[in-house]
């Protein structure tokens, strides 16, 4: 019984392990792509390292942007900043995919400020 | 035996208050009922009073006229485009639209058949049954649906040609919005919550600019008051250059404030419809109009 859910979550952990690593092998890929197959490895890994944090930065951006349209405060300028993060980082420019993707974090952190407000305050703006 | 006594008063003092507190809640069911007829009475109150100390020279019934009512100079110019309205194509094929028979026999006329009484003064209202604000183009799809007929695409063509006919067959009806019940309210309040909520990148409430600074101008455009805001609707746009329902300028409303705009006909849109025209109780129906 514990053995089998042992197994369970075990193999999940595995999918999850070889879906990410699909994943990075994947966008490594297609870094190394442009670059001369005579590249060692060493650089290679460097390239994973810097895509991967400036993909985890997309991630977070969308993540939190979901957020901020569930509640209906969504800007309409934070998509477009995600789009471009997401065009710079397929270019291979993992700097500027950063920038933008922080920045759209940051807009969407104030949507849901702005939401929070609106729940707490919007009845200290009627006219009564 | 003191243990038992002290037991069983609890018992009943438990039972009393239970009784007690039943009796003191179907009573304040009562209470809030007319407590938040009372308060959206006194909301609508409020809200006219604002216009016309604001506009004081402006009597309360023009706001129908968006904009117009407040700015003598391009409402000259507007009396003139309302005589050869660019919105009269779209009524007649709004009727044709509204005459259409469905796959099954049926038409529109038995979703709505007081249609040329003017049916538009009782939208949107509020279904006690789904819990839902029905405005008059949901209602639209509703029938088409009944009928297995696919939905049209809210916000322009037919769906806004047919809600053209269908207040211009309305035409001098005054708004007669209702508020059956608590659920109602609820959606009132939200669309309420929604009109002095501030949005998007800038930072603005529809309050902002079309109550608090209504009549001043932002950037090329005077602000029109919300007394009166859906009287008119749909209205034909050149600046659109075809005919859109309120909710289109909800949607362009929005976008001005960079908020991203909500689904047309959806929730969030519907209640605040509910909550503009309870503002405008009482006030005519105008529509279909043109505008800048
Ligand atoms: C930044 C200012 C601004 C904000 C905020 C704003 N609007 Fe507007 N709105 C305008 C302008 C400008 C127009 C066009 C001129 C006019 O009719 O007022 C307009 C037009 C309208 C109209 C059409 C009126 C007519 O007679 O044709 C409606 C309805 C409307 N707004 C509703 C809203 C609602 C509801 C909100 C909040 C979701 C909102 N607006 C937020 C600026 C704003």
């Amino acid at each position: 019984m514990i053995k089998n859910k042992l197994n369970e979550i075990v193999s999940h952990k595995t999918k999850l392990l070889v879906l990410i690593l699909a994943i990075l092998s994947l966008s490594a890929c297609e870094k190394t792509e442009s670059e001369t197959s005579a590249n060692d490895s060493a650089s290679t890994e460097k390239v994973e390292q810097i895509t991967s944090e400036s993909s985890n930065l997309i991630a977070e951006a969308n993540k939190q942007s979901a957020k901020a349209k569930e509640v209906g405060f969504e800007w309409s300028t934070t998509q477009k900043l995600i789009d471009q993060a997401q065009q710079a980082e397929e270019a291979g420019d993992t700097k500027l995919a950063s920038e933008l993707a922080n920045k759209a974090i940051k807009e969407s952190k104030n949507s849901l400020a702005q939401a929070k407000y609106a729940d707490e305050h919007w009845q200290d703006h009627t006219i009564n | 035996m003191n243990l038992i006594k002290t037991n069983k008063f609890h018992w009943l003092a438990g039972i009393a208050t239970l009784l007690l507190s039943v009796s003191v809640h179907s009573q304040n069911n009562e209470n809030k009922q007319s407590s938040f007829q009372e308060n959206v009475k006194e909301d609508i109150q409020e809200f006219r009073d604002f216009y016309s100390k604001k506009f004081s020279n402006i009597d309360i019934n023009e706001f129908k006229d968006g904009v117009y009512a407040i700015d003598a100079k391009s409402r000259e110019q507007w009396l003139e485009i309302e005589e050869f309205a660019p919105y009269e194509i779209s009524v007649e094929e709004g009727e044709e639209a509204f005459g259409e028979t469905f796959a099954n026999g049926k038409s529109y006329i038995d979703c709505f058949p007081k249609v040329e009484d003017g049916i538009r003064q009782n939208y949107p209202y509020f279904n006690t049954e789904t819990n839902q604000v029905i405005t008059v183009e949901l209602a639209i799809n509703q029938c088409r649906k009944t009928n297995n007929e696919k939905p049209l695409a809210f916000g322009n063509g037919t769906l806004a040609d047919i809600s053209a006919y269908i207040s211009f067959a309305s035409r001098g009806q005054l708004l007669d919005i209702k508020l059956p019940n608590e659920k109602a309210y609820d959606a009132y309040m939200a669309g309420k919550k929604f009109f002095y909520s501030k949005r998007g990148q800038l930072n603005f409430a529809c309050a902002d600019c079309h109550l608090q600074i209504a009549g001043s101008m932002l950037r090329a455009d005077l602000l029109s008051p919300a007394l009166g805001h859906p009287t008119a609707m749909p209205v034909y746009r050149s600046n659109w250059g075809e005919l859109g329902t309120l909710h289109t300028r909800y949607a362009e409303c929005n976008k001005n404030v960079r908020a991203q705009p909500l689904e047309l006909q959806g929730e969030d849109y519907r209640n605040l419809e509910y909550f503009q025209t309870m503002m405008s109780q009482g006030m005519e129906v105008n529509g279909p109009s043109s505008r800048k």
